[in-house]
């Protein structure tokens, strides 16, 4: 479903994976292979000679000749299936991007490149979690290029000088908005799958291309971050003065995006 | 995910596994090599049913054991001291338990792990590391001197040496008495504290003896920054006052199984 990563020859599996029978060690063996590692240490540092990462690509390479095709969906089936996920795409991109525009062009987006990959799509995967790493990569793709770009809208200008100061609740949220856009992108995300879509820590760490447990630490940080905004009024800009409490504003945003998610 | 990269990650620790059993890098890598080329030219065989890990080490130890007598140990390559002495002592334990030695210690594979490894119950495997344990602990076997004027201190100091099975060639509480002891005892080991019984300095101490013989030193003392002012003669291990056991025992079998109390950076 998504296209192979390219072989990760410097990444280092974490310590504790690495040692999981030292805990249960007597003292003195733990002390040794402590000891023993620090003298080999050179080596585990030391690149990989030339013949085994060809005797890796040609391993990688026979696994792919030999690869089994997978199950492809009909093209009806596919359409069925794709429709069924656009109001959580355009709830995702919304949130993500903060900007109902934005989010409209994102999907749209979205739902090319997934039509014109449909081949690579495994039936019987999930479609929502597939997608979502469409919108994803469209996203900071999109980003990356907007990077030098100031987001004036001239229409939007005209509006904002013409329409009144918005409901009291609707500003409350608006807040809570503009905190969730101060985030850092990674939480903002994390916070917004995990909270809003309601998504498992595990679809959401495959979407995001990270572990579970950097999920889990970025969806507490940006909860803390978040609320630490919200009390502190520390807002970019506009009306900073919410009386709400970040976790009850949270509980609305969420409210509004799973009302959005299921029209 | 495919097979090349679950397996790519492992490669550098099985890489120094491989050095570690063999005895040198070219041998090492051989093997390495070997070993590859066995999953490349039949990837079913490589087994699924374990932690990609575990089965990349599984199948290195199938080829290590098919060789029958195990390749003389080459002429020592070029490498630290560190690794010369650790090669050295390694090489004395007889292979399987040099082997299960290295799973479980340097390589940090549970029990379990390594009976799958090597191809013996868990029992066995602990049998073997202790019997890998105690070679070492017959060669690094070692008589120790104590340079310390607090005789409760004193005595703690001499049940943990003779707890890690070293001797104590006795306890100097002063500077003259430390230089006398140490002519007449030649220990492989001094422990020293710094503030000596008589204000002599267990500082000047160790350099006069350091003067004689070079030979691995800890100290242990209440006042590290003494030691940091520049007067610390090098090379020597500090162990701040209150010490904890572990520590002390730990610094005492690095510096009896390296021969050396140089720092040991790579």
């Amino acid at each position: 479903m998504t296209p192979p990563l390219p072989i990760g020859r410097n990444r280092r599996p974490p310590l504790a994976a690495r040692l999981p029978g030292a805990a249960n060690q007597p003292p003195a063996v733990r002390d040794l292979g402590a000891l023993l590692r620090s003298v080999f240490a050179t080596v585990e540092e030391a690149p990989l000679p030339d013949r085994f990462a060809q005797l890796l690509d040609a391993l990688a390479a026979g696994e792919a000749a030999t690869a089994i095709p997978h199950p492809v969906l009909g093209d009806g089936a596919f359409k069925a299936q794709l429709t069924a996920v656009i109001p959580h795409l355009r709830a995702f991109g919304r949130s993500l991007s903060g900007n109902p525009d934005l989010a409209d062009d994102l999907v749209q987006e979205t739902l090319l490149k997934a039509w014109s990959a449909r081949e690579r799509f495994q039936a019987g995967t999930n479609m929502r979690a597939w997608t979502y790493v469409i919108l994803r990569n469209v996203y900071f793709s999109h980003t990356r290029r907007g990077r030098f770009k100031g987001d004036w809208d001239e229409l939007s200008a005209d509006l904002l000088l013409a329409v009144p100061a918005t409901q009291e609740d609707t500003v409350a949220l608006s807040d809570l908005q503009r905190g969730l856009m101060q985030l850092p992108v990674a939480q903002r995300e994390a916070l917004i799958l995990v909270g809003a879509g309601g998504m498992p820590y595990g679809e959401v760490a495959a979407i995001c291309g990270c572990a579970i447990g950097t999920i889990k630490s970025r969806v507490a940080r940006a909860r803390v971050a978040l609320e630490a905004l919200m009390t502190s009024g520390q807002l970019n800009g506009g009306r900073a003065d919410a009386d709400d409490t970040g976790v009850a504003a949270l509980d609305a945003i969420m409210h509004q995006v799973s009302l959005l998610s299921s029209r | 995910m495919s097979l090349a990269v679950q397996i790519a990650p492992h490669l550098p620790f099985l890489r120094r596994y491989a050095r570690a059993l063999t005895g040198t890098q070219g041998a090492g890598d051989a093997l390495v090599g070997s070993t590859l080329e066995a999953i490349v030219a039949a990837p079913t065989g490589f087994p699924r049913e374990v932690a990609p890990r575990l089965g990349l080490y599984r199948m290195f130890q199938a080829l290590w054991m098919s060789i029958r007598t195990e390749p003389a140990r080459p002429a020592q390559e070029p490498g630290t001291d560190f690794e010369a002495t650790a090669n050295s002592r390694l090489a004395a334990i007889p292979s399987l338990a040099r082997q299960a030695l290295l799973l479980s210690a340097m390589e940090g594979f549970t029990v379990s792990d390594v009976a799958y490894l090597i191809n013996r119950t868990p029992s066995q495997v602990e049998a073997l590391v202790a019997e890998a344990m105690a070679e070492i602990e017959r060669q690094t076997v070692a008589q120790v001197m104590i340079i310390e004027d607090e005789p409760l201190i004193a005595i703690n100091l001499e049940m943990i040496v003779r707890d890690l099975g070293h001797g104590v060639t006795g306890i100097a509480t002063t500077h003259a008495e430390a230089l006398a002891l140490f002519r007449t005892t030649e220990p492989a080991l001094v422990l020293a504290d710094i503030q000596l019984a008589d204000a002599s300095s267990g500082i000047d101490a160790v350099k006069d003896i350091l003067a004689q013989q070079a030979i691995p030193v800890i100290f242990i003392t209440a006042f590290p920054e003494r030691l940091l002012t520049g007067e610390r003669p090098e090379p020597t291990f500090l162990i701040p006052k209150p010490f904890q056991t572990a520590a002390v025992q730990a610094a005492i079998s690095q510096a009896l199984f390296f021969k050396s109390t140089k720092a040991l950076t790579v």
